[in-house]
């Protein structure tokens, strides 16, 4: 399958899509949102250079309009308060490079927080043939894998993160084509990564930043990103439930979207 | 927002589409056991004596594990093979590579230096920063204030290296000599035989009666081996480990002889009283290949020189009494005899008697040879003697000289472990003589073995090289003698490379004042040590770039980490380190320099470029290793960096229009044209790497007719030759095949004269310094009380977890050992300073002081505390390491220049980093 190439945080949808059969379909617009959102995080976790400062910038404020969708849920709070860290992204900017060189280069005695999945659930906290080999399985399910340009691992932060947009992405473009099965596909993959993977580390990551991080940014974002995947992995169980109570538990990769209701 | 705002790209299709089995745990645990490619690999770049190939199992991009290699064919039926070669620090290369410590992009300073504040900047911006620093200096004070230092042992035998020494040699740079910087300069065996990197292939240890372990821990750090010493054992020979400690070589051998810290001469030379006192020397091997039959003037103690006796004589010219004739004859072999052959035909030369002789003003002298001098002096040392100095009985240091003398096959391995120490030089001195009176210097199976080197090409100009070989290959091998004269003359006439400790000395005022301590050197100099310095300076002996009057401005290094090396770092960095205005480093990780320079390269790690390991003797092979991934993040290898470099200096030179600028030999650089020198017409650029490897196949006598794809495919290719002679390739012998390789066969076997003033192993050194501080011959002296007047003496050692730095922070090796820096102590020491096991103490003297945990250890002797090498600074409180206490005082006769073997060239002569048996003491930390 293709990647998405569309730069724009959340795929241009209709609000509020009337299904066949008259219902109303947040769901497109929640995956919408959880795609734009997991792909703020992942690149506000990356090197602050001039230009993805500005795009998160601008992100952010685009996010800032959309987040009804998130009202009412619990984490509407946290998100907002992640929402008024990003608008200060860049001020100072000199301080925010000095801490990521400092948090996630090689530092002072290695990095102080490795931003890899490695770093924290492999016996080593070196890349374990098997831990990667899982992650490596979940993208290969999706047809992608890591660029060869960007040089990094594949248990990158920002890389997990982009990974958890595009099944969002992909969730999206399913409800949109009145596609169930395929977001129920969709919505089982990310839940499964979160499982193994995501949300079991991230929140480690996190505190591990929150000791280390002087400024506070980065250990900011990293608290609203583990906050957002445990609420998202809560979410998705939720509604995952839900459809296999009211569907009988269709099969996988068998479900009947006419089958379904929301 | 803009298209490209958020998107990441890190994601890509995957060719093939993708797969529907996200399945189970077997599904993955089977995954892990396959693999898209095997690589034939190596530690390309590591600072380790050994050379092993390994077979890298790579699948999606990323090395998963290393296996060792068994592709060496045994070289003969009568001894072990090599398989397989490698190690438990080569094997986990590939936590390295992925570990946090490693550099990811370039990075530029933006708080104080060592505050840890970077920015992370292009590879553009990091480079024309640099080459505007280069071109400032260059045109204010000379190419001559930038320093390039590109490390010992961490260097590149493939185009790494080579590379960056084209470059630094366009620029003009002053390139430090760190051979001994590193403490690894043998200068008892260049005193001796005028060259030192002499060794044979280590399945020759096999073929030994006798082995001594002496100065030396191979079961730690020579792992791929050692097994040869130990299978000897299975056919006979003895294994005895001379150490202070019982170490983890003592384990396996049949005698633990245990010497005080420090004593070795004292034990080898009552070793050679017995077998002198016994008439156990080989007497004619003793004329022939020593300077002891020479003739010594009693009222001079100098040797009788031609010029004493002849008008219009030479000084290099000496003589022996002739028993046959019972008259005076002149030695043949000397250097200024031109023939350069030591056979001595018809002549019987007396190794004992007076003599007398007419000087030109007509007085009368007596004459006698060097070999009573020796007797005099190994008087002093009976074996009761030396049991009072070393601790170790009398009836021990009979039985081991009975059985060197008999042997038909001593070896001693005497590594570099032996260089560290003040007085090591006569520590060397000792164990050569011991081995020369037994005659068994130059022999299979036996001699004393340091290490050597394969001489494969360090060049990939195939002009340049190949002009040479056009001239046609000499119709007779030229003598070493001449070769290493040939040295000396070139490095005079056009080479800025300093000797680093002297240059550590003139350009550093804090550690100059700590080398000119007066209690911390040799009670027997007579003057103090700045007029030994000064005296050295004055004479041009040893080199030292910058000039007077000028700086060291830029600092340019890779390979090393000298802010963990050097001694005293605390006060380096206070000094000749903050006199820099720009540090630059290219590394694949952050070591404790790293994090005191201004702008850092990411230099690509080991399996993610092609190279050649160290040519290592020990294997006759060229082990090579294949790139076998891209590099990771933002690095690049060094051959793709310096043609970055090149490019931009030129761009930077032609936009700032920059003129052509002179050395300090007045040889003229043109910056603005420097990128087309050193791609050689354009012929190599960024991504050329591995055609300059197939260059420097061509031009390598030691792979034969093998080509860089051949022995890339193989792992490792069978040397045919040693390449010739060399500063690091002395092994002064031709490899054969079918046979074991040992050193020196060109002086014993052929009887060609040594590199030295008298032609031969010389062990009397008539230089008026050394007869001013009692060592024209070997003797035993205390080591000064470098640090202060402290109890405990701190040793060292490499370690078998890692070999310098480089692992010693790598989490998987630190599970095998504490965790952390620790000390090892005797039990006894601890409990006078009520210190329990891991206890935190402060180890200090005048100098400074570290924090470390102990260890209680009772292997370790009393009077001795051992701290294992290599640890980074940043590993302890204060980021103080273990040089903290080192004040490395130099010792002033190896300053020497005016006497043929101990005259300055690289890697040669030199005094070297003492970072052993410092005195300290150790405090509980409460």
């Amino acid at each position: 399958m293709a990647v998405s190439r569309n730069g724009h945080l959340a795929h241009e949808r209709p609000r509020r899509k009337q299904t066949r059969r008259g219902r109303s379909m947040p769901t497109l617009e929640l995956a919408g949102f959880r795609e734009g959102a997991y792909r703020l995080f992942s690149q506000a976790l990356l090197y602050p250079a001039d230009e993805r400062l500005a795009a998160l910038a601008t992100a952010t404020e685009e996010l800032a309009q959309d987040d009804h969708v998130l009202a009412q849920f619990a984490f509407f709070a946290d998100w907002r308060r992640v929402l008024a860290r990003l608008r200060d992204v860049g001020r100072p900017r000199r301080d925010l490079e000095e801490q990521h060189v400092a948090l996630f280069g090689a530092s002072k005695a290695g990095t102080l927080c490795p931003p890899y999945e490695s770093a924290f659930l492999s016996r080593s906290g070196q890349p374990d043939a098997l831990l990667m080999a899982g992650i490596e399985a979940a993208y290969s399910e999706i047809g992608i894998t890591p660029s060869p340009e960007t040089g990094e691992l594949p248990d990158h932060v920002a890389i997990e993160l982009e990974f958890m947009a595009m099944l969002s992405g992909q969730e999206a473009a399913a409800w949109e084509a009145d596609d169930v099965a395929g977001a129920v596909k969709a919505m089982r993959r990310a839940k499964r990564f979160l499982d193994g993977h995501l949300a079991v580390w991230l929140p480690a990551f996190a505190r591990q930043l929150a000791v280390a991080d002087k400024v506070g940014f980065y250990r900011s974002v990293s608290e609203g990103a583990a906050a957002f995947a445990l609420y998202d992995r809560d979410l998705l169980a939720a509604f995952l439930d839900g459809l296999s109570r009211v569907s009988e538990a269709p099969p996988e990769d068998h479900s009947n979207g006419s089958r379904m209701t929301s | 927002m803009t298209e490209a705002g958020l998107l990441l790209h890190a994601l890509a299709e995957k060719k093939g589409g993708g797969s529907e089995s996200y399945g189970s745990w077997e599904d993955l645990y089977r995954g892990k056991w396959t693999w898209d490619r095997v690589v034939k690999g190596t530690c390309n770049r590591a600072d380790c004596i050994a050379a092993c190939s390994l077979d890298l199992f790579v699948k999606d991009g990323i090395v998963w594990r290393e296996e060792q290699n068994a592709i060496y064919d045994q070289t003969n039926e009568a001894v072990p093979d090599f398989n397989p070669r490698g190690c438990q620090k080569g094997i986990c290369y590939s936590d390295l590579m992925y570990d946090a410590s490693r550099i990811k992009y370039p990075l530029r300073r933006v708080g104080e230096r060592g505050s840890g504040k970077w920015e992370r900047i292009s590879w553009d911006e990091a480079l024309t920063e640099i080459s505007d620093k280069v071109l400032d200096v260059c045109k204010e004070d000379g190419p001559e204030s930038i320093i390039y230092d590109f490390g010992t042992t961490n260097i590149d035998f493939g185009p790494g290296t080579p590379a960056e020494q084209q470059l630094t040699r366009l620029i003009g740079t002053t390139s430090l000599d760190e051979w001994a910087g590193v403490g690894d300069l043998p200068m008892g065996a260049i005193q001796t035989w005028g060259l030192f990197n002499a060794d044979g292939t280590s399945d020759d240890w096999f073929n030994a009666d006798t082995i001594l372990v002496w100065l030396g821990n191979p079961v730690y750090t020579r792992v791929p081996d050692v097994h040869f010493m130990f299978e000897a054992r299975y056919k006979g020979a003895e294994v005895v480990t001379i150490a202070p400690d019982y170490n983890a070589t003592v384990v396996h051998s049949d005698l633990w002889v245990n010497p005080r810290v420090g004593t070795d001469a004292a034990l080898a030379l009552a070793m050679c009283n017995v077998i002198v006192e016994e008439g156990l020397q080989k007497d004619r091997y003793v004329q022939e290949q020593t300077d002891l039959p020479f003739l010594v003037r009693e009222d001079a103690g100098r040797f009788l020189r031609q010029s004493d006796i002849a008008k219009d004589g030479k000084d290099d010219v000496f003589y022996v009494w002739d028993l046959a004739t019972k008259s005076l004859q002149e030695a043949p072999g000397t250097m200024g005899q031109p023939d350069a052959s030591l056979d001595l035909g018809d002549l019987d030369p007396a190794m004992e008697g007076d003599f007398e002789v007419e000087l030109l003003d007509g007085r009368k002298v007596t004459v006698r040879p060097a070999f009573l001098a020796l007797k005099k002096r190994l008087d002093e040392y009976t074996p009761e003697r030396a049991a009072e100095i070393t601790g170790v009985a009398a009836s021990t240091i009979r039985r081991l000289a009975r059985r060197v003398a008999e042997s038909p096959a001593t070896l001693i391995f005497c590594s570099w472990g032996a260089c560290k120490h003040y007085h090591m030089d006569l520590v060397q001195r000792s164990i050569i003589l011991l081995l020369a009176l037994t005659g068994n210097t130059g022999k299979r199976g036996a001699g004393m073995r340091i290490g050597a080197w394969w001489n494969m090409s360090l060049s990939y100009d195939k002009a340049g090289v190949g002009a040479l070989a056009a001239a046609g290959a000499p119709a007779e091998r030229p003598k070493v003698r001449d070769l290493e004269n040939l040295m000396k003359t070139l490095m005079k006439a056009n080479s800025s490379i300093s000797p680093t400790m002297p240059f550590l000395y003139k350009h550093d005022k804090g550690y100059a004042k700590l080398v000119d301590t007066p209690g911390y050197h040799d009670p027997d100099l007579k003057r103090p040590i700045s007029e030994y310095m000064q005296e050295a300076f004055d004479k041009d002996w040893m080199p030292v770039y910058p000039r007077d009057g000028k700086s060291p401005r830029v600092f340019l290094y890779t390979g090393m980490n000298p802010l963990r090396r050097w001694p005293a770092p605390d006060a380096i960095r206070e000094n000749l380190w903050a006199n820099f205005e720009l540090i630059v480093t290219w590394d694949f990780r952050m070591s404790s320099s790293g994090m005191y320079s201004d702008i850092i390269l990411p230099a690509a790690g080991w399996h993610e470029k092609s190279g050649v390991k160290f040519t290592q003797s020990y294997v006759p092979y060229i082990c090579v290793g294949e790139q076998a991934v891209e590099p990771l993040y933002e690095s690049k290898n060094e051959f793709d960096i310096m043609a970055k470099l090149a490019a931009t200096l030129e761009r930077r030179a032609k936009e700032r229009e920059e003129a052509p600028y002179k050395d300090v030999f007045g040889n003229e650089h043109d910056p603005t044209d420097i990128a087309r020198l050193w791609s050689l017409d354009g012929e190599f650029g960024e991504g050329d790497a591995e055609k300059a490897l197939d260059v420097q196949f061509e031009l390598s006598d030691p792979v034969g007719d093998a080509t860089w794809a051949e022995a890339a495919e193989k792992g490792a290719v069978r040397v045919t030759s040693t390449g010739g002679y060399g500063p690091i390739t002395a092994i002064t012998n031709e490899v054969e095949e079918g046979e074991t390789l040992y050193p020196f066969a060109w002086f014993v076997r052929d009887k060609e004269s040594w590199p030295t003033l008298t032609g031969r192993q010389q062990f009397y050194i008539d230089h008026p310094w050394f007869l001013e501080a009692g060592e024209e011959l070997p003797t035993h002296k205390e080591a000064p009380p470098a640090g202060g007047d402290y109890p405990l003496r701190m040793t060292g050692g490499h370690t078998r977890w890692s070999i310098h730095a480089i692992w010693r922070s790598n989490r998987t090796l630190l599970r095998l050992q504490r965790g952390e820096p620790v000390m090892y102590i005797s039990t006894q020491d601890a409990a006078a300073r009520g210190l329990d096991d891991h206890d935190l103490a402060l180890v200090h003297n005048d100098v400074g002081g570290f924090k470390v945990r102990v260890k209680l250890a009772p292997s370790v002797q009393p009077g001795q505390v051992v701290m294992y090498h290599a640890w980074e600074p940043y590993q302890f409180e204060q980021w103080s390491g273990q040089q903290a206490v080192n004040p490395s005082p130099l010792k002033p006769l190896h300053l020497v220049g005016d006497y043929v073997q101990l005259s300055y060239r690289f890697a040669l002569a030199q005094p070297s980093n003492i970072s052993r048996a410092m005195t300290v003491e150790l405090t509980k930390v409460e």
